[in-house]
């Protein structure tokens, strides 16, 4: 079965409709195209491919895509943020959640709902590249690039999102407590694998894409305690994003200045809106205890220090001193 | 024989034992990588590596340039709040080249403004060999050097050789640390064979010979160091 019609009877058996790609309208797009461009051929005015500045494609083509990718990540990140809140609150705000979401959700749902919201991401991941790919084969102008680096920074990019990695550890974190099996466990499509020590958390689906997330932070290059997770996609430790940030633990991430970049792909501004990776924190405490238990010591120790460390500044700077 | 520059430690700011700590661990892991699997032309120093902030380490000249069969030991000195300041090389013996000062300092951009705490030695290190395979002329140290480069390329390479000839052909024999000494570092596999293979050489090689990490690339693989450069700079 082709990847469009695939695509298209996923989208149309969900229990609720979502954005997605609008893939045959984009693909009639480019069919015509092709079809002008044959014409032109048989005139014999232009041999080749598409010209760099296509009219019918970039007037568009781009703009639809742009507009349809921002709304599949919007509903996506709403979604597994709703999700995630419902699951991690404790108390009354638990019960208060439980009651507005209409009905009671069973545990088994719960799964069921971060599963599909990972399909959900993965499967419209798969049908931009695809329409990227198809585009770049009519054409060979540099816009397919340019849109795909604009697509980044505007943080667009659904494999990119932080709230993708949190949803996968939710649903291990989910089935762990449902089946009580060690975390090394293939849990159905996502797994955590330590590969030389190395923790990277996968996701197979539909054979044509795997998603591996690195959990190794780049700056203490140990595994990510207390991770964060900048809009960027990148995930370090959260001590670590403040030293990279130039921030203390007690001002935080959001008073991080906007010209600070992330140290893997230098993009600026993307400290601020940092997302805490709750979940995935809970899943690596329980994958490596041994570790963990270490770990902490030694972030009370250096946490405590830090924290002295501010409020001694801020004394002397009160007193004037 | 190889007329060595004088190794000055740079100054260090005051020293926070706790800040110290986090930069050590991450020493001690970087220490462990460059154990395993160091960059192509570079191995470990002479001695043992006794303060975590100072390492010597190695660079056998590449082939396919003036500085093949060369031996350039390099300082490389940490700051105490590593890796959020970069460290410090230095080419401990002269070496004619045109981002290279009289001092053995190497002037590149990611030792300054493009600085990121992602950087890892064996990325810095693996810079250091491209730029000596591919010298970077729009921002020379030596400017006389970076001139007869472009205009006289014959006699800048004539006179690279004599250099490394003259001041970095002393064989240095790697010292490669028994299996337990890296004390912060992550627990050990069972057993490595590269690591294992590599100690018998540099242990067999009583005689003096250099013992290379790596075979030395190709010709055809000239381009891998060009491209290593618009990585970094990217």
């Amino acid at each position: 079965m082709k990847f469009a019609k695939k695509y298209e009877k996923y989208m149309k058996g969900m229990d609720e409709e979502l954005p997605g790609v609008g893939l045959k309208r984009l693909k009639k797009l480019l069919k015509k195209c092709r079809s002008d461009l044959q014409s032109h051929e048989n005139d014999g005015s232009s041999a080749g491919r598409c010209p760099g500045h296509c009219s019918v494609c970039d007037g568009s083509f781009f703009p639809s895509l742009l507009n349809e990718m921002s709304a599949v990540i919007g509903c996506f990140n709403e979604k597994a943020k709703k999700l995630l809140e419902l699951h991690l609150a404790s108390g009354f705000k638990k019960y208060t959640m439980w009651f507005t979401s209409k009905g009671h959700k069973s545990h088994g749902a719960l799964i069921q709902q971060g599963k599909d919201l990972v399909t959900y991401a993965i499967i419209n991941a798969v049908a931009m590249r695809k329409i990227l790919k198809k585009y770049d084969k009519i054409h060979y102008s540099k816009q397919g690039q340019e849109f795909k680096a604009q697509a980044q920074s505007l943080h667009i990019e659904i494999l990119q999102s932080p709230w993708l990695c949190e949803l996968m550890a939710f649903y291990m974190n989910l089935r762990r407590s449902k089946k009580n099996n060690g975390a090394m466990e293939l849990f159905g499509d996502c797994s955590l694998v330590f590969d030389d020590d190395k923790p990277t958390i996968s996701c197979n689906l539909f054979d044509s894409m795997r998603v591996d997330i690195s959990l190794t932070c780049s700056i203490c290059l140990d595994t990510v305690f207390d991770p964060v997770a900048l809009s960027c996609g990148h995930i370090y430790c959260y001590l670590c994003s403040c030293s990279a940030a130039s921030v203390t633990i007690v001002d935080g991430l959001k008073s991080a200045e906007r010209k600070s970049k992330c140290p893997l792909c230098r993009q600026a501004g993307v400290f601020p809106n940092a997302v805490h990776l709750d979940e995935l924190n809970m899943l690596l405490s329980y994958s490596c205890p041994e570790y963990w238990e270490k770990r902490i010591q030694m972030e009370r120790v250096e946490r405590v220090r830090l924290a002295k460390e501010h409020w001694e500044s801020q004394c002397r700077a009160f007193l004037g001193m | 024989m190889g007329s060595e520059l004088p190794a000055a430690a740079p100054p260090q700011p005051k020293r926070s034992t706790a800040a110290a700590a986090v930069a050590r661990r991450r020493i001690g892991r970087e220490l462990w990588q460059f154990w395993l699997d160091p960059p192509p032309y570079c191995r470990p120093g002479p001695s043992p590596v006794k303060d975590h902030f100072h390492w010597e380490v190695v660079i056998d000249g590449p082939a396919a340039t003036p500085y093949a069969g060369g031996v350039f030991p390099v300082d490389v000195w940490f700051p105490y709040d590593y890796p959020f300041r970069p460290p410090k090389l230095f080419f401990k013996t002269k070496v004619y080249h045109p981002n290279i000062d009289g001092k053995g300092r190497m002037a590149l951009d990611i030792f300054q403004d493009n600085w990121s705490p992602a950087l890892t030695i064996n990325k810095l290190l693996l810079c250091f060999v491209s730029v000596l395979f591919d010298p970077l002329l729009d921002r020379p140290t030596n400017r006389c050097i970076a001139k007869q480069y472009k205009h006289e390329y014959e006699a800048y390479e004539e006179k690279a050789r004599a250099w490394t000839q003259k001041h970095s052909s002393t064989p240095i024999v790697s010292h490669y640390p028994p299996y337990a000494v890296i004390g912060s570092t992550p627990p050990a596999v069972p057993h490595f064979p590269a690591t294992a293979a590599r100690r018998k050489a540099a242990a067999s090689s009583a005689s003096g010979s250099v013992s290379s990490s790596r075979i030395p690339l190709l010709m055809k693989d000239e381009s891998i160091w060009r491209r290593t450069m618009k990585f970094f700079q990217g």
